[in-house]
């Protein structure tokens, strides 16, 4: 793997994940998945469900151990999680006892010991501010909606400052009004934090709007990277003008194109997997 | 040097196939250094309809230059396109033929330059690509022609490949060529074709060595039924391991990895791998002397070496 630098930030070399068979050979739910990130860059995923995206997304978190290749980040290797990488889940996870500043504040603590108290409140109030939350951070989770616990959410991953921020389907469970709000929302903050941003997304207009680039996964088992398209619409982003771009279509295309075509191949890539496990071959499924 | 015989106008349509010229240029083993060699043109073929001509064209190019020249000096293929290179109007004067597109393959023994072949393709549905390693360790496109593929060329151009993904990653991974039948459909052929699918019929991928390693780079030559690459693209795959050079009884032994061979016959099969493992060079069969299977007017064999073995051939038959 090579040196740190800033057009190979987050390096994802033959990444692999297998679980024991025991029937046979262990399952290699995601194979030789290679990826390069550059600094600030907003990545998607995107793939059907079950084929091994958030599985990807753990592995970067550190959550979920390697089975092989390479991770890391800024030229170090990661070996589990750390604060340099935030993760958003598709549930925020709010310790429901505790109000939102204290939400925040509890992953602020561990990332910034030798702070004031004066100091720790100030980075909350801060990114809550910048969520919209302002008004609302003495309230508990009980008191507020989804799209303001998952802006809760957001708020304690990006006050930690990391290095790279994971979102794993971070929209999934919000109504289509309050998801483009707080696409909008993580947008602003990530051109002002230039945070290196990888988003698992099912949404192929979402992956369109909020990234730089999309990786599209083949189907699993054995999931890989089929093909990365790099999304050329400059950045900050205006939806409206993105949606009225004239190439916007070709783009969307693109990428329904290729979830179809996995779609139609899934059972023979399936009945390969299972041949490949009973003879024993190491050759790939797919090319 | 041969005259224009045929007109150009009046030719488009009534080709066979897309590769419709070819040479072979070929980097003499020398002691000099590398900057006092030079590529010198063995073989000039003009491919019309009717007949096969071979022109007397001679020629030189030093680094750098000319077509075959510029493939020498980047280590990888050279895609030369447009009406004001000098160069591909020198071969649509000297064919006689309305020549698109020039693509300049560069064919590496042992890491070694060995020969630059030129194919000048006509117009018809297809494309061809040239797929780079970019500094993500990414296969982009560095060079390309399309016709008829407006939407495919568009995204193509945004489209990006880690070793191992789609078929140029597939070729890189494995350093080996493969044809894919009715990409449309094939669940390996990854991109997406137009909003109304050209029914293209073959896709071809053919990873290109450099010297001192293995450069990444991936031609993908695209075509439809109507108007083939040539009359019969193959994909032999080396049976078993090649003999060193100079020995006198290579028995080498070549499966096709991708088409029946049958109506090629066997016997013809093997006597041109044999003359590829002692030549170990790119072939050319002319139906005068090499003998062809019936049918065929003219061949192609471009050799793939690993290191010093040979583990493919492409077969082009027209």
């Amino acid at each position: 793997m090579s040196k740190n630098t800033s057009n190979r930030y987050v390096e994802i070399s033959n990444l692999t994940k297998a679980y024991p068979n025991p029937f046979g050979r262990d399952i290699e739910v995601v194979k030789d998945f290679n990826m390069i990130l550059k600094k600030g860059e907003i990545v998607s995923v995107i793939g059907h469900s079950g084929c091994g995206k958030s599985t990807v997304l753990t592995m970067v978190a550190g959550l979920n151990p390697i089975s092989a290749g390479e991770l890391a980040v800024e030229g170090k290797q990661i070996s589990g999680p750390g604060p340099d990488r935030s993760v958003v889940f598709q549930s925020p996870c709010l310790l429901p006892w505790m109000t939102t500043l204290e939400n925040v504040m509890l992953g602020v603590k561990q990332c910034y010991p030798h702070g004031t108290r004066k100091q720790r409140r100030q980075i909350c109030e801060h990114y809550l501010n910048l969520v919209g939350l302002a008004d609302s951070m003495h309230k508990y989770p009980r008191e507020m909606s989804g799209g303001m616990q998952q802006r809760v959410g957001i708020a304690r991953a990006i006050a930690l400052k990391p290095q790279v921020l994971l979102l794993d389907e971070p929209f999934g469970r919000l109504d289509s009004l309050t998801r483009m709000d707080l696409q909008d929302t993580i947008l602003e903050i990530l051109d002002r934090e230039k945070i290196t941003t990888m988003v698992i997304t099912h949404d192929v207009d979402e992956a369109i709007y909020m990234s730089d680039r999309i990786c599209m996964m083949t189907n699993g088992p054995e999931a890989t990277v089929g093909q990365i398209l790099e999304v050329p619409f400059a950045r900050p982003r205006v939806r409206a003008d993105v949606l009225d771009h004239p190439r916007y279509y070709d783009f969307r295309f693109a990428l329904i194109a290729f979830l179809e075509k996995q779609e139609h191949s899934k059972d023979a890539h399936i009945q390969a997997v299972h041949e490949k496990l009973q003879q024993g071959s190491e050759e790939p499924v797919s090319a | 040097m041969t005259t224009m015989t045929l007109e150009p106008s009046t030719l488009t349509s009534e080709l066979l196939t897309l590769i419709n010229y070819v040479e072979v240029w070929t980097l003499p083993a020398t002691d000099e250094s590398e900057s006092q060699s030079v590529l010198q043109l063995d073989h000039a073929y003009v491919i019309g309809r009717e007949d096969v001509r071979r022109l007397d064209s001679t020629g030189r190019n030093g680094l750098g230059e000319g077509i075959a020249g510029s493939a020498w000096k980047q280590q990888r293929p050279v895609i030369l396109q447009g009406e004001n290179s000098a160069v591909l109007q020198h071969v649509i004067d000297i064919s006689g033929l309305p020549i698109e597109v020039l693509l300049a393959i560069p064919v590496y023994r042992d890491y070694q330059l060995v020969n630059v072949v030129v194919f000048g393709l006509t117009a018809g549905c297809g494309g061809v690509e040239i797929w780079s390693r970019d500094d993500r360790d990414e296969l982009a496109i560095s060079g390309s022609y399309y016709e008829g593929l407006s939407s495919f060329e568009f995204i193509s151009q945004y489209v990006r490949f880690p070793k191992g993904a789609g078929v140029p990653g597939a070729c890189w991974k494995d350093g080996r060529p493969r044809i894919i039948a009715q990409p449309h459909a094939a669940p390996n052929f990854i991109r997406s074709f137009d909003k109304d699918p050209a029914q293209l019929s073959q896709c071809i991928g053919l990873p290109i060595g450099r010297e001192y390693g293995f450069a990444g780079s991936v031609i993908l030559l695209l075509s439809d039924e109507a108007k083939p690459l040539a009359r019969n693209f193959n994909l032999w795959q080396c049976e078993s391991s090649t003999p060193t050079e100079g020995d006198t009884n290579p028995a080498v032994r070549f499966t096709s990895s991708s088409l029946d061979t049958s109506d090629l016959g066997s016997d013809w099969c093997q006597s041109v791998c044999d003359r590829v493992a002692i030549d170990r060079q790119t072939l050319l069969l002319t139906s005068g002397s090499d003998g062809l299977p019936v049918g065929f007017r003219f061949g192609v064999v471009i050799p793939f070496f690993c290191n010093e073995s040979i583990d493919d051939l492409a077969v082009l038959l027209f």
